[in-house]
């Protein structure tokens, strides 16, 4: 047998393709310990799903289909969508688009909410990864780097900030459409994220239009007070970093 | 103390652990523990945010190791070359004393496992493994690189020689380093009934660059190395008799699953000391980074 064929086999085994017993004995080996390999591989991206879609995989384990929905639901995505990154945390990253696809397809449990909220979580993610680095000294009101803007269907902030509290019994909302906004704290690093308001979204323009609070009062019309409470309050959050 | 021979130009840098998320903080408060770094490459390859603050942070403090799991030397499949140019980023933002990984595929025909996979021990699976090698020693000829034994738990029909054979031929011809992991040899010994002393013996001590010590799960009928224990007697058996064979070697504590409060690692990490000062006696502790 070749490296090659040997690694197809091996492939093949812990990929599912080929039973155990029978690929233990092409490579002549115990097949109690050739398992050991094949349930290794599905263990670790099932938790590394698990740890980055909490909410989801609470969400659909709660359906009426329940655990039996999430086993299923996870089977098929490791078949449709194997691991192809050396980092252990993208395994999770097609999950939303899959979800999505089940749900295109019809598949019983499978609400446009969960599609919702994986795309929520996994966006949480790559912030937390963000490559930017946020300046700890800004010369002019300048947007966080790692803002991520995220259009939904469905109000998911609301639903993820009860979850980050410790509340589990949590009803889906009802549909509207919604901007998330996510970002990495400039200190502290960890995730933020706030429904987009009228308040952060013009400190957002401020920023990004790189005017003073006197400019945007000018332009907006707005007094300069509001204008300072508004890029305050954005200040605060983490959303915008000023001098 | 014994003599510190630099293996492959790497000094003995005492008795480390690996960096772990829940101790992020906690470990720069216990330098007087700890005497090095070691960390897992791929959960800072081109990370932002935190990670990549507390890289900085442990780079500056402590001497620094990189050991990676996702190099896959012994696949088939090429060399990914998107994780080579991340690795080198890492390495030349880090400078670490040296770098390694597995002796292992943990990928193929574009599927990463994220496990270790073991290479059959064949003259095949040898030329091909230590031609990779070179290519990654290439890309950073100025900084040892190392391959760890890792823990397997099938041996295939097709091997043609033993481990240790496979391993001394392969250090040898590619001119690596080995990270010995001396729980992964007795984790071996027992599953696959072999003298995990002769195992040692048969190695090339001069290759030796590093050390690793672990806990595992015997689950009965199989020993799982799950880096999730404390490290047991006859590991550190077997440890003080790597280092009455081969003389004092950087070693690192790895504890990755079910990971315990600071202080139960640092005791452990005082335990593996204490066993290894036993050995070889009192060391000096390596100099603050920016003065080596």
């Amino acid at each position: 047998m070749t490296l090659e064929q040997l690694q197809r086999l091996m492939h093949d085994v812990v990929k599912q393709g080929v039973e155990v017993d029978a690929g233990a004995a092409a490579l002549g080996v115990d097949p109690a310990r050739l398992r050991i390999y094949r349930n290794f591989t599905r263990t670790h991206v099932r938790t590394a799903l698990e740890l980055n879609l909490p909410m989801t995989r609470h969400l659909l384990s709660e359906a009426p289909l329940g655990e039996t929905l999430w086993e299923s639901l996870y089977e098929d995505y490791l078949r449709a969508c194997p691991p192809r990154s050396w980092e252990l945390n993208a395994a999770a990253e097609a999950f939303p688009a899959f979800l999505e696809a089940q749900l295109d397809a019809g598949r019983d449990g499978v609400t446009h909410f969960a599609v919702c909220l994986a795309a929520f979580e996994w966006a949480q993610f790559e912030t937390l990864r963000h490559p930017a680095t946020v300046p700890a000294e800004v010369d002019a009101t300048t947007l966080n780097p790692t803002l991520t803007l995220l259009q939904q269907a469905y109000p998911v902030v609301p639903y993820a900030a009860r979850w980050s509290r410790g509340e589990r019994d949590l009803s889906p909302p009802a549909p509207a459409d919604s901007i998330a906004l996510l970002f990495r704290h400039p200190t502290r690093h960890h995730c933020r994220f706030y429904a987009a308001s009228d308040v952060l979204l013009f400190a957002m323009k401020v920023a990004h239009d790189g005017l003073s609070a006197q400019q945007a009062a000018a332009a907006s019309g707005q007094p300069l007070e509001a204008v300072e409470a508004a890029l305050t309050e954005a200040q605060r959050t983490g959303l915008i970093l000023r001098p | 103390m014994t003599d510190t021979p630099k293996r492959l130009g790497a000094p003995f840098l005492g008795y480390g652990v690996g960096l772990r998320r829940p101790h992020w903080d906690g470990v720069f408060e216990a330098a007087d523990r700890v005497d090095f770094l070691e960390i897992l490459s791929e959960n800072f390859m081109d990370a932002g945010g935190e990670p990549s603050v507390v890289l900085d942070r442990a780079a500056e403090a402590f001497p620094l190791v990189l050991h990676g799991t996702a190099l896959s030397i012994g696949s088939v499949t090429p060399l990914d070359t998107d994780y080579l140019d991340a690795l080198d980023r890492l390495v030349e933002r880090t400078r670490p004393l040296w770098f390694s990984d597995h002796l292992c595929f943990s990928s193929a025909f574009g599927v990463e496992y994220h496990d270790l996979l073991p290479v059959p021990f064949t003259r095949e699976a040898l030329d091909h493994v230590v031609d990779r090698v070179r290519q990654v020693q290439a890309r950073q000829p100025n900084i040892p690189f190392l391959l760890e034994n890792p823990s397997y738990y099938v041996e295939y029909g097709a091997n043609e020689m033993s481990e240790a054979e496979f391993l001394v031929e392969l250090v040898t011809r590619a001119d690596c380093g080995l990270l010995l992991d001396v729980n992964n040899v007795y984790v071996n010994s027992v599953n696959h009934g072999y003298d995990a002393r002769a195992f040692i013996d048969a190695l090339p001590a001069e290759r030796v660059v590093q050390l690793h010590m672990a806990g595992h799960d015997d689950l009965g009928d199989v020993i799982i190395d799950t880096h999730g224990a404390p490290v047991i007697p006859p590991v550190l058996d077997l440890f003080r008799h790597t280092v009455e064979r081969i003389g004092p070697v950087s070693t690192l504590l790895e504890w990755d699953n079910a990971l315990p409060p600071l202080e139960t690692l640092l005791a452990q990490n005082d335990a593996v000391r204490a066993a290894g000062v036993e050995v070889h006696g009192p060391y000096p502790r390596p100099e603050p980074r920016g003065q080596r």
